[in-house]
């Protein structure tokens, strides 16, 4: 159970991102995140891996308010949250298999990762989520040597790697074709069905949001501006998250 | 309207304002160009007289004729007689040798030193060049040379100059007329080996290279961390909290004395065991047997979610033990080195220099093991201190927080403190211990234990940003002074010759490479530092996983880069006593010989480019 109460954040150049959001993600949801371009959905999402840090407010996550952890502490939490990027933030010039152990860092020791020296076990689960993303055959190939549908699935697959609860991705295919998206997005469901892991995820479109997500909220200039099912988006909802102008496509 | 009307004025006053500027900048140039032509003297005059030119000009053509090899000469000389003054009649007098050459000299005697006497003749080797001497009445070793020649295609020669000195005499003198050419040697070139300023030029541009390449080497195993921590991408969010910045210093202090001793502790056993070389030589096989069994025995487990405190302490012992046992070894073989080294010297004839390298390398060991076993086990001290101190300062609550803070400041602040004291007291021999060290850290003790008790525990101190700054500033003021003068500090500790040489670039390419690396480390791209954080990693993970496999190819083309110009630098760092070509250049320039130090400035360019090509090529393949 993640629970957001009152995440405020204000950049350093005085931006305000968030203002005052709350709101409850239950275990096994599949969260949607909307909003126009420049609302905060970013922000939102690393404020809670504390990839940012916010400026007010908690962040209750397991009945731990991990808004101010650090050390140990942070990385513990850290990793039982995966994050999926749009740019799918790969380490470019190393092996998919790197790419995908990584995901392990947050249970290895300091020493023996340095020396890349990860345990039979996690080889073994690294293989099984490239198997399960369906690219186990580039296993040894450059991570730029992939195509974007695929580098996104090592992506997948390193977040599953950290046996996470919560995956957290933003826009996980805004850069990719329409055909790519179901694709990835099958994946993320698939992993939300089947190993009951909470997806929370931005999405610019509201045909993928009504297809793949159990539950949505909005957010306008940072302030959240909608919570319900994704059904409940009818015309006038959506003029109010995306603005007066706004026409709605497809 | 009001603004209208100021825009006018402004419209109009401006050209004026414009103009003026424009003026006082062309006076100012003006002035400033006078001082510095006349501050550097810059003239006419002398480049113009006629004794400096011819000077030059000697010089200029030295330095064209490169005195690359040794000939094979070929002479060949022929006498015709004059008769000083003339007697009766004048006329012209042939003479005739039965390999083939004539010559006639007309008019066969000289009266003054005006009288242009002509030399013509046949019979000569074609196209050679030649000296005609005459040998003066009297002395007869003593011949002074009166003209050259050479002779034409068909072996001709006609030359004419006038006597220098008119010296009376019965009998008729004798002039020579030698040809000189060069025959036989390589292809008839008259080649037969290569100048001995050749040998010293291969010679010393070779210790050129090497220095270069020693210098670039070192420098950059010590660049590359620099270049880390001089990166504010990496630095810039590390913030910790009073207590594990102090408690960081501790234990850096306690880290660097336990690595230093244990470590001459060690050596000192190993050169006890080593005494006799074969007990050595058996305890070494033994200890490798128990590195293998406790590899072997226990195996690695290194991972798993529920690791306990005990199973990672225990690998940590593990390892300890390992390093500490190979260490033992690598010491033992270093004093068995030292012996084995010099005993192989005197038989290995010209390779001596590889008996040399492992008597180097062995007491290298010895000698700089202490320092950089107690430097590592300091930074590894340092980052235990400051992890467990967050730790503790994380876990605990407010008050004990305090406690902590206020007793770690004050030990840490005091020991910092000391440290420098203790450095000052050093350089400026004050002479005065107590005064430098003992009060100033009693007092920064106190300080920080209030301060400690005070202030919020948990508050963080941009750390990061204070060791980025401190570092880039040393980068910058290090990198600002050319080797050309560290050469000299260091010829002073060293002794003049390569070594200084290499001490005075290596400083200088760890300033460069570092600002060099850390500036790469900036503009790498960000989005798998974030991925990699995102997983939970450590500071030290996320470098390697997200960092170091972004900055190796421009590394090592940053390297390759240097090496070239250091290669640069160490062919004139000899000019101030850092050994290597430029050392001998500057000899043979003192000692005019010019032609010699034209072969060293040809192979100095020719190096110089051709490593430049070099490194270009496989800075382009790498990248
Ligand atoms: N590092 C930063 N410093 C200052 N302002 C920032 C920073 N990052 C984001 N912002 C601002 O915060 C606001 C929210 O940005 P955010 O990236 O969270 O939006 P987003 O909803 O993810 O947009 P997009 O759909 O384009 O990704 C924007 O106005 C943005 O300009
Ligand atoms: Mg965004």
């Amino acid at each position: 159970m993640l629970r957001v109460k009152n995440l405020t954040k204000v950049y350093e150049d005085g931006t305000v991102a968030l203002r005052n959001v709350s709101f409850e993600v239950p275990d096994g949801q599949f969260l949607a995140v909307v909003g126009l371009s420049g609302s905060g959905k970013s922000t939102l999402l690393r404020c809670i891996n504390r990839l940012i840090e916010p400026t007010e407010g908690e962040i209750w996550w397991n009945d731990i308010e991990i808004s101010h952890v650090e050390g140990e502490e942070l990385r513990r939490v850290r990793r039982k949250i995966g994050m999926i990027f749009q740019h799918f933030n790969l380490v470019d010039r190393s092996s998919v298999m790197r790419n995908v152990l990584s995901g392990r860092l947050g249970y290895v020791g300091t020493l023996a990762s340095v020396l890349g020296r990860f345990p039979h076990d996690d080889m073994e689960k690294a293989y099984a989520s490239l198997d399960r993303v369906g690219i186990r055959d580039k296993a040894d190939n450059r991570a730029d040597e992939l195509s974007g549908g695929q580098q996104q699935r090592v992506g997948i697959a390193r977040a599953l790697m950290q046996d996470p609860e919560l995956i957290l991705a933003d826009e996980p295919v805004a850069s990719l074709d329409p055909v790519l998206a179901h694709s990835i997005m099958g994946h993320l469901q698939q992993i939300n069905r089947e190993d009951g892991i909470t997806v929370m995820c931005s999405l610019h479109f509201l045909d993928l949001v009504q297809q793949y997500g159990d539950w949505v909220i909005a957010l306008n200039e940072g302030e959240l501006v909608f919570e319900g099912l994704p059904s409940d988006i009818d015309d006038a909802r959506f003029k109010e998250i995306y603005g007066k102008d706004a026409v709605r496509i497809g | 309207m009001a603004t209208n009307k100021e825009n006018n004025n402004d419209k109009k006053s401006r050209p004026l304002l414009r103009a003026l500027l424009i003026f006082a900048a062309f006076i100012g140039a003006f002035i400033l160009y006078a001082y510095a032509i006349d501050v550097t003297q810059i003239n006419f005059t002398e480049p113009q007289d006629p004794k400096r030119q011819e000077v030059t000009t000697r010089v200029i053509r030295a330095l064209a004729r490169p005195d690359f090899f040794v000939f094979n000469e070929e002479k060949r000389a022929m006498n015709v007689m004059i008769r000083i003054p003339c007697e009766g009649e004048v006329t012209g007098s042939q003479f005739a040798l039965s390999d083939g050459r004539t010559v006639t000299i007309s008019p066969n005697c000289a009266d003054t030193t005006q009288d242009t006497i002509v030399i013509t003749g046949s019979g000569f080797q074609p196209n050679t060049s030649g000296i005609i001497r005459w040998y003066p009445p009297g002395d007869t070793s003593a011949t002074r040379a009166l003209t050259s020649f050479r002779t034409d295609g068909e072996g001709n020669l006609n030359e004419d100059f006038t006597m220098p000195d008119i010296r009376p005499s019965e009998e008729p003198q004798r002039l020579e007329i030698e040809e000189k050419w060069k025959s036989g040697g390589f292809l008839g070139t008259g080649i037969i080996g290569f100048s001995e300023a050749v040998k010293i030029t291969v010679e010393k541009i070779i210790e050129t290279v090497l220095l270069a390449l020693m210098a670039t080497t070192v420098g950059t195993l010590l660049a590359i961390p620099v270049g880390f921590l001089a990166a504010r991408n990496l630095m810039e969010n590390i913030g910790l909290p009073l207590a594990a910045i102090l408690s960081g210093v501790i234990g850096l202090l306690i880290g660097f004395v336990l690595g230093d001793n244990i470590t001459k502790w060690l050596l000192d056993l190993a050169s006890t065991l080593t005494n006799n070389t074969l007990t050595g030589l058996g305890i070494a096989v033994v200890l490798l047997i128990i590195i293998g069994a406790v590899l072997k025995f226990a195996p690695a487990k290194l991972s798993g979610e529920e690791r306990s405190r005990l199973a990672t302490s225990i690998e940590w012992l593990r390892v300890m033990f390992i390093i500490i046992l190979a260490f033992f070894i690598i010491a033992m073989l270093a004093y068995m080195g030292i012996v084995l080294g010099k005993s192989l010297e005197g038989s290995l004839g010209w390779a001596a220099f590889l008996a040399r390298f492992i008597s180097f390398l062995s007491e290298g060991i010895t000698v700089l093991s202490p320092i950089v076993m107690g430097l590592l086990l300091g930074l590894i001290g340092a980052s235990l201190g400051s992890t467990y101190g967050q730790e503790a300062i994380l876990r605990t609550n407010v008050t004990t927080g305090r406690i902590i803070t206020g007793i770690v400041s004050a030990i840490g602040g005091a020991i910092f403190v000391y440290g420098i004291g203790a450095a000052l007291n050093w350089l400026y021999q004050f002479d005065n211990p107590e005064r430098w060290t003992t009060y100033p850290s009693l007092v920064a003790a106190v300080i920080l234990l209030v301060v400690g008790l005070a202030a919020n525990p948990k508050r963080q101190y941009p750390i990061g940003m204070v060791i980025y700054t401190a570092l880039r500033s040393l980068l910058n003021i290090i990198r600002s002074i050319e080797p050309l003068i560290y050469v000299i500090v260091f010829a002073v500790w060293v002794g003049i010759g390569p070594f200084a040489g290499v001490l005075a670039l290596t400083i200088h390419t760890i300033a460069a490479l570092g600002k060099l690396y850390s500036e790469q480390v900036e503009s790498i791209s960000e989005g798998p530092i974030e991925a990699i954080t995102a997983t939970g990693a450590s500071r030290v993970q996320t470098v390697v996983y997200a960092v170091v496999p972004q900055v190796v190819p421009p590394f090592i083309a940053f390297t390759l880069y240097r090496w070239d110009i250091n290669v640069r630098f160490s062919t004139v760092i000899g000019f101030a006593g850092g050994g290597g070509i430029g050392f001998v250049l500057v000899q043979n320039i003192n000692l005019l010989k010019y032609r010699q130090a034209s072969v060293m400035m040809i192979s100095i360019a020719v190096v110089v480019i051709s490593l430049d090509y070099l490194s270009s090529k496989i800075r382009k393949r790498i990248i």
